[in-house]
């Protein structure tokens, strides 16, 4: 008997089990797709380092699980307490009866179960559909090849997925039976009939806050643009505070200065149910500025981890070629009891020949060279005077001096074309574009460099790219000198720098060389290092933004739609009393359409100003790195995230209609 | 002089073949313009499903209902809406004001949706305003006011659009005494001072006596009339009272 009731009731209620039902299969689609990631590794084309790399993104986004799990959870309980308040009559009308409060409990566990068993299969079926096309974002970010194409499906994903659910579930029903053994019949049977007392502020206090809100966010803005992320210090901390606490002042105040301009604005306010609708969504606003502001706040977190997220992983592999050029280089530093005797000795070819190792069985062309420095000289002879600080704290780096024929050697390995250089001149060669424009403004302004009591010019004005060696920053820059100029200055590191023979066949053997007491000073750099370091990296980076902006979307949507939606009892009061002075139904139902939009676009807006600027500011930053393009990111992102906030505010509508035009 | 109103032979029934209710079971009757009509009966009679199958919210299942020469009964649904705000202005017993909007907006929502020009609507509202005495609590809203008041507004609204005919539904259903005397009189100086044209439906005798003619419905159909001729309001009222005891028997429902 409660089972027929309780399907009965879903089945006539749907539109209002609508958001619950969006928000659980969307929820439950997500945590199927990003916990099956571990899956795709089966028909993608990776190397076993590559896998193992891979595991701190899957277990970082395991945990990361458990928060989406949680605030799943809240959503559900904020979508219960919305649900059970539309059918405050309903249930009026079954304690009236003198249903028993543990049945009733029982019966809407089991009309939410029936939804949320829907919501789970629909969403697992969305879940597993949209992994496959994951997998092949996943070949893209791994820059791998998909080896063998088939339907993956994670049954540990799947385990996690009901496991996740059942306890969502769980919880959500504790609460409700809660819930429901605290409600008044009285209450219940008088909700209909109470309006609600209106919050408007007076003028002159939107005024003000409106004001006071505005300064603070503008303040905020300015200090970020002046701080530029350069470090995480006092000044970064108070952006933040004035931007977080601006925002809630400025929507403390937004609906009620929209109100007063439409107001004065008779002629548009005048005119059909303008007037009801500014209304509207104005004492919706003001009563819930608090909620609205946070949810502005994750829309923000929410775009910007997504467009930041696709942006810095393209960072981390699209520059691999020019950053390493070369197979492998061997590093070694000075060391503290440096002799530069035993230095010039111990070269590396010197090791190798008495390790009995042929360098020239794993390289097909290699070099070895030295870099040199010159007293305490460092990068700032070069600087100028408008560095931010993290430029001012790299500038203070010793500087690399390398010799003319090590360096020409390294130009004929790479295939470019060699330099000539007269007995003062000097060739900067740096691929770092943190210091591009620093070297280039000197070099345009015919800077010169003294060293040992001479003067070195430069033979051009403009900087080499070429790298010296393969590294994960890039070669900062080095000073090309002829040969004679480096005689009697300070060593600073030695390099070998090998273009592999046969891939990973040559690898292996240097490795296993390495393996040699005698090589340890040296450092092991490979490009296939990299580029799985770069890839993997990049994968994880991507995702965990991804799974945490669409999260925060739906979450951000969701809370919109129910507070929309909550006061449908209200409305369908409201609405009738409109339909009786004789507006048709379709006004009516633009009206409803308008206020549901601008309540969702509002905080949209908002958010968006405040991405734009973080975006702006993050984009210069990334430039100290290496600039990247967020045309595409931003694209996806504004349709990724775009189509979630469509399908809520879509569903929010037509739910609302069919509150206000009742179940008839 | 002109009828605002003619009802020919109206019939309601809901529900099929089986079990048929008749709520309203051929009704007839006009309102001139200018007059105060009041339609009285216990709860069920049908009253309130006549008002409004004639405010349009309703349709009925035979008859005609002629608004100003217009049928309204053959008017299709956009036109129905379109009609009802120009021609007809409503009271009802509660809910009747917007809760966001202040008393003036209120008022002015009359207004808007019939494509008044902007300019025109608070002049209007003004002089309405000062007619029935809210000029104070234009710029309040509806919390803020007592339910006379409330109400009073509600009227303004009725009658800002200068609508063919009223139509009051319990409209002092909800009020004390006092409340419900001051929205009777403001009633009646409409009638009075501008020839406003109200069809009220109420079941309380004292509300009746302020009409010129009452129609008594029982069980859908009209069983008598009573007009008030140069009776005072007390003659009248009592006159309401007697046939309200030969309504008695069967009916002791009268509130």
């Amino acid at each position: 008997m409660l089972f027929k009731l309780a399907r009965g009731n879903v089945k006539k209620s749907f539109k209002d089990y609508s958001i619950y039902f969006l928000t659980l299969m969307l929820g439950v689609c997500m945590f199927y797709v990003f916990n099956s990631i571990e899956a795709q590794q089966s028909i993608l084309d990776l190397s076993a380092s590559m896998n193992e790399m891979m595991q701190t993104g899957i277990k970082l986004m395991g945990y990361i699980s458990v928060l989406v799990a949680i605030i799943l959870g809240f959503l559900i309980l904020y979508a219960n307490k919305f649900l059970m308040k539309r059918r405050s009559a309903e249930l009026g009308v079954y304690l009236t009866l003198g249903m028993d409060r543990t049945r009733i409990a029982l019966m809407m566990a089991m009309e939410t179960f029936l939804v949320g068993l829907l919501s789970l299969v629909v969403g697992l079926a969305l879940g597993v559909a949209l992994s496959q096309a994951f997998s092949s974002l996943s070949a893209l970010l791994l820059g791998v090849t998909i080896s063998d194409f088939e339907i993956i499906f994670s049954v540990d994903a799947l385990i996690k997925t009901l496991i996740c659910f059942a306890v969502v579930f769980l919880v959500s029903m504790i609460f409700n039976t809660h819930q429901i053994s605290r409600i008044k019949l009285i209450d219940l049977l008088n909700s209909g009939r109470r309006g609600e007392t209106l919050k408007f502020h007076r003028r002159w206090v939107n005024l003000i806050a409106l004001v006071i809100g505005c300064t603070m966010i503008g303040v905020a803005y300015w200090l970020l643009f002046d701080n530029a992320l350069a470090e995480f210090n006092k000044e970064f901390a108070i952006c933040l505070i004035l931007g977080f606490f601006g925002t809630f002042v400025f929507f403390f105040a937004v609906a009620g200065i929209i109100l007063d301009v439409a107001r004065s604005c008779k002629g548009i306010y005048y005119k059909k149910l303008n007037a009801f609708v500014v209304r509207q969504f104005s004492s919706k606003m003001n009563t819930n500025f608090i909620s609205i502001s946070l949810v502005c706040l994750m829309l923000l977190l929410s775009i910007g981890t997504i467009s930041c997220g696709l942006t810095v992983g393209d960072l981390f592999t699209k520059d691999i070629d020019s950053i390493a050029p070369y197979d492998a280089t061997l590093m070694a530093r000075v060391s503290r009891d440096f002799d530069r005797e035993a230095w010039e000795r111990d070269s590396f070819a010197q090791t190798a020949q008495e390790n009995g190792f042929d360098l020239s069985a794993v390289a097909g062309d290699y070099i070895e060279f030295n870099t040199y420095h010159e007293k305490d000289m460092t990068y700032e002879v070069f600087a100028g005077d408008d560095l931010d600080e993290i430029e001012q704290a790299m500038v203070m780096g010793t500087l690399p001096f390398m010799r003319l024929s090590d360096y020409n050697h390294l130009c004929r390995m790479l295939g470019v074309e060699e330099k000539t250089l007269t007995g003062n001149q000097f060739l900067i060669a740096s691929n770092y574009s943190g210091f591009e424009e620093m070297f280039n403004s000197f070099l345009r302004a015919g800077g010169t460099l003294e060293l040992g009591g001479r003067t070195y010019t430069a033979v051009q004005d403009h900087i080499e790219t070429t790298a010296i060696y393969t590294y994960m920053m890039g070669s900062s820059g080095v000073v090309v000198l002829p040969d004679e100029a480096v005689e009697g200055m300070q060593f600073l590191d030695r390099y070998v720098d090998l273009q592999f023979k046969d891939g990973l066949n040559s690898l292996e053997l240097l490795q296993k060389e390495l393996e040699k007491p005698d090589y340890d000073p040296y450092m092991l750099i490979t490009r296939q290092d990299m580029v799985e370091q770069g890839y993997s990296t990049k994968f994880t980076v991507v995702y965990l933004m991804m799974y945490v902006g669409i999260i925060f979307m739906i979450t951000s949507a969701a809370v919109l739609a129910l507070q929309q939606l909550s006061e449908a009892a209200d409305n369908r009061r409201r609405y009738d009393t409109l339909k009786r002075l004789g507006v048709s139904g379709r006004m009516a139902d633009g009206a409803l359409f308008r206020q549901v939009l601008l309540y969702f676009l509002l905080p949209m807006i908002v958010a968006i100003c405040h991405t734009a600027v973080g975006l702006t500011v993050i984009n210069n930053l990334i430039g100290m790195i290496g600039y990247a393009s967020m045309a595409t990111s931003l694209t996806i992102c504004a349709v990724l995230l775009g189509a979630i906030y469509l399908a809520y505010f879509a569903a929010t509508y037509i739910s609302a209609r069919a509150a206000v035009r009742g179940r008839r | 002089m002109e009828n605002v109103l003619s009802v020919r032979n109206i019939e309601k029934y809901y529900g099929a073949k089986g079990s048929v209710t008749k709520a309203v079971d051929g009704i007839s009757f006009d309102v001139a313009q200018g007059e105060f009509v009041g339609i009285m009966g216990p709860s069920g009679s049908g009253k309130t499903t006549v008002l409004n199958c004639i405010s349009t919210i309703d349709t009925v299942t035979s008859g005609e209902i002629y608004i100003d020469g217009g049928d309204i009964t053959k008017l299709k649904p956009n036109k129905l809406s379109k009609f009802r705000r120009e021609k007809l202005g409503f009271i009802f017993q509660d809910f009747n004001l917007l809760d966001t909007l202040t008393a003036r907006e209120n008022i002015a929502l009359a207004l808007t949706i019939t494509n008044v020009h902007p300019r025109d609507i608070d002049p209007r509202i003004n002089l309405i305003a000062k007619r029935l005495e809210i000029e104070d609590v234009l710029e309040k809203y509806p919390y803020q006011m007592s339910g006379g008041q409330r109400q009073r507004v509600a009227c303004a609204r009725a009658i800002v659009t200068n609508p063919s005919l009223i139509l009051a539904d319990e409209p002092t259903g909800a009020l004390d005494s006092k409340s419900s005397r001051m929205l009777l009189d403001c009633l009646t100086r409409l009638n009075e001072d501008i020839q406003a044209t109200i069809l009220m439906v109420t079941h309380d005798a004292f509300t009746a006596s302020y009409c010129h003619r009452i129609l008594f419905i029982k069980d859908g159909k009209i069983f008598n009339e009573l007009r008030r001729g140069g009776d005072s309001r007390k003659t009248f009222f009592n006159k309401i009272i007697d046939v309200v005891t030969l309504l008695g028997g069967d009916n002791s429902d009268v509130i």
